[in-house]
């Protein structure tokens, strides 16, 4: 998909697990991995919102574009 | 589910009834042709001897038979759907092609019985017997047609809402 997950690099970041964040904004650990490994059709904007309130930073932190062509 | 389980319970009663009907023709008509012909039958509305079937008897019989056959493969096709959908899995794969496939069966054997149905009258007209009758005989090709197709259509539904399903199951 042409939309990257940058989780992986704000959670190092701010020096937090999975399992904390999955547990902070009330989604399983199942459904992050889903999120981090890029398999996740959509994003709520609920969801998108409890996570940069969770790590403090903007969607654009955690999401990117990169064309297929 | 309650109505999942009674959903199940009637088709298996009707599927296990069709069955012993086809170990009837298999086993009782070839006794009663062959051991005792001069048996009187009622076929395609008319009153005949085994011994003495015409090519017209034999077209009817033929064609009957396939319509029963179609009808039954319907219902084992249903059957299944049935025993899928007492799993509670209603998107599953196996519903979609099963119902879809169940329904196949059952708009062909009604187009067939429609067949039947049609030869048996212009035959009873060559007999001199002409009679109009309302009831459900002649409706029954045509129920069984809208059944089929709507098991047709409603698989074509569940297809959809399973990647619908399947998208909001990736909906984080």
């Amino acid at each position: 998909m042409a939309i990257i997950i940058n989780l992986d690099v704000v959670l190092a970041k701010r020096k937090m697990r999975s399992k904390e964040l999955a547990a902070m904004i009330g989604i399983t650990r199942a459904n992050l991995s889903i999120l981090k490994s890029g398999k996740a059709k959509a994003i709520r904007f609920s969801t998108l919102e409890a996570i940069c309130e969770a790590l403090d930073c903007q969607p654009a932190d955690i999401l990117a574009y990169v064309s297929e062509k | 589910m309650k109505k999942t389980f009674v959903f199940k319970l009637l088709i298996d009663l009707v599927y296990y009834y069709f069955f012993a009907g086809i170990i009837g023709i298999l086993v009782i008509f070839p006794f009663l042709y062959f051991f005792l012909g001069e048996s009187k039958i009622e076929l395609a509305g008319v009153e005949t001897s085994l011994g003495s079937l015409t090519f017209t008897h034999w077209i009817i019989i033929i064609l009957g038979l396939i319509t029963y056959l179609l009808f039954f493969k319907g219902l084992y096709h249903l059957r299944t759907v049935a025993r899928v959908l007492l799993s509670k899995n209603f998107f599953s794969l196996k519903t979609i092609q099963h119902l879809n496939t169940s329904g196949t069966y059952f708009l062909y054997s009604s187009i067939l019985y429609f067949v039947v149905l049609v030869t048996s009258f212009i035959f009873k007209i060559f007999k001199g017997q002409i009679s109009m009758s309302f009831n459900t005989t002649t409706t029954l090709p045509i129920f069984i047609a809208i059944i089929g197709l709507f098991f047709i259509l409603q698989s074509k539904a569940l297809q959809i809402a399973k990647v619908y399903k399947e998208d909001n199951a990736l909906t984080i």
